[in-house]
């Protein structure tokens, strides 16, 4: 009889897990080994193909790739198009203007998205294309979209976790309650219960390359992390992120930004914003005004910081 | 003895079509044997005695031009392939327990 109470006490819950390339990185969808478990996982990476080919401005025909390659024309765009624009647009004035859904242009003016080797662009380009993207570049009248020609939009920073909102939502309406979805490692949302009340989550150091920095139990929240450790560019010996602050034009000065938030569409957007703010402090005040009681994260701006970062309760 | 082979040949045929209804776990099973056959190949091998083949090619004086009889491989240039894209999609079973690490990359 003890002998079948220990072995019972080890005994762990099994989880089906399947990963897949969509959106240019692998998405690993975990979820509780049951009856129709693998149909279920099929489903959810149908639908993360669904909205890839309809919303990644890198999709061929999608909605945002046609308003790109028709800008300074209306295109018709369904009601998420619409959400998704307008919720960006909230974040552009929140952030003051760090963050811009139409970065696209400062991104290849500082050599990102090209296949040609780099040079620091001049500070003309530069003030030239922050005070395009200071103006309104995206209008929207009913179920049409313009954008200004010139620009470009990029659905890197959020189209990604708003599928996996999707994923998490189309779980729930399954009954699921305990699963685990890892978009990339910079998007993981996890669905917890009482039988499994967290997922352990190894938080990469921002500098340092081998092992985990420290970890963190991760609750029915999602946590978004951004950082420049990998995503960079070299230009005469000098390292410049890829998050650009679009305010001044130039690449963020931080090192890794964190947000734990119960929406990972949010969640990545405002880790982008506070990745990109090396400027603004009054940004992450109105992000903790706008953000109240529905959003954690930390900062870090110095290659080496002093000790594990405290998450800022918002 | 007849009716036994008999039995054992219906045994393997039921096997291989009970496979063919999971069938990546028919692949998985056919590259991990052909794996293991070729590392064994390869370790059977003694370094010292790998020669380069050689292959003695024909002048056709006609067509100034020379010809390989022997059977032969051409290497071809497929330009960009995403191998990924064909890889099959393989379910697997984990406990809760295993950390899952964040990383900035995709």
């Amino acid at each position: 009889m003890e002998i079948l109470q220990k072995t019972h006490q080890r005994a762990t819950k099994q989880y089906l897990t399947e990963t897949r390339f969509v959106f240019y990185c692998h998405i690993k969808i975990k979820i509780p080994l049951q009856p129709g478990a693998e149909t279920l996982i099929d489903q959810c990476f149908e639908l993360l193909k669904s909205i890839d080919e309809q919303y990644n401005s890198y999709s061929q025909g999608s909605y945002f790739d046609r308003i790109n390659k028709n800008a300074g024309n209306w295109v018709e765009v369904d009601e998420t198009t619409i959400w998704l624009l307008n919720e960006l647009d909230k974040m552009k004035s929140i952030s003051n203007g760090i963050y811009n859904v139409a970065v696209m242009p400062l991104l290849r003016l500082w050599g990102f998205y090209q296949n040609r080797s780099c040079s620091l662009p001049s500070f003309d380009q530069i003030a030239l294309l922050t005070e395009q993207l200071k103006g309104n570049v995206v209008s929207i009248k009913d179920n049409q979209v313009k954008l200004t020609r010139g620009n470009e939009l990029i659905t890197g920073s959020f189209i990604k976790a708003y599928a996996v909102d999707q994923v998490v939502a189309f779980l729930k309406a399954k009954g699921v309650t305990d699963a685990l979805i890892n978009a990339g490692g910079s998007t993981i949302y996890a669905m917890n219960d009482q039988g499994h009340p967290y997922w352990k989550i190894n938080i990469p150091h921002p500098t340092l390359e081998d092992g985990s920095w420290f970890q963190i139990h991760l609750s029915n929240e999602c946590l978004s992390l951004s950082g420049r450790k990998s995503s960079f560019i070299t230009i005469d010996d000098k390292q410049y992120s890829h998050i650009i602050n679009v305010a001044t034009g130039w690449p963020s000065l931080n090192y890794q930004a964190v947000t734990l938030t119960s929406s990972a569409f949010y969640g990545d957007v405002i880790s982008t914003v506070l990745m990109a703010n090396d400027t603004d402090k009054k940004v992450n005040e109105n992000l903790k005004q706008a953000f109240k009681d529905k959003l954690k994260y930390y900062v870090i701006n110095d290659a080496m910081p002093a000790g594990i970062p405290v998450f800022i309760e918002c | 003895m007849k009716s036994k082979l008999k039995g054992l040949f219906l045994f393997i045929i039921a096997t291989f079509l009970l496979g063919l209804s999971r069938k990546d776990l028919l692949y998985g099973w056919i590259d991990d044997w052909y794996m293991r056959k070729k590392i064994a190949e390869t370790k059977s091998q003694n370094p010292n005695e790998l020669r380069f083949e050689t292959q003695k090619l024909d002048y056709d004086s006609l067509q100034k031009s020379f010809k390989n009889p022997n059977l032969y491989f051409e290497v071809v240039r497929l330009g960009h392939i995403d191998f990924n894209s064909y890889k099959r999609n393989v379910k697997k079973v984990e406990d809760g327990d295993i950390a899952e690490n964040a990383s900035e990359s995709n």
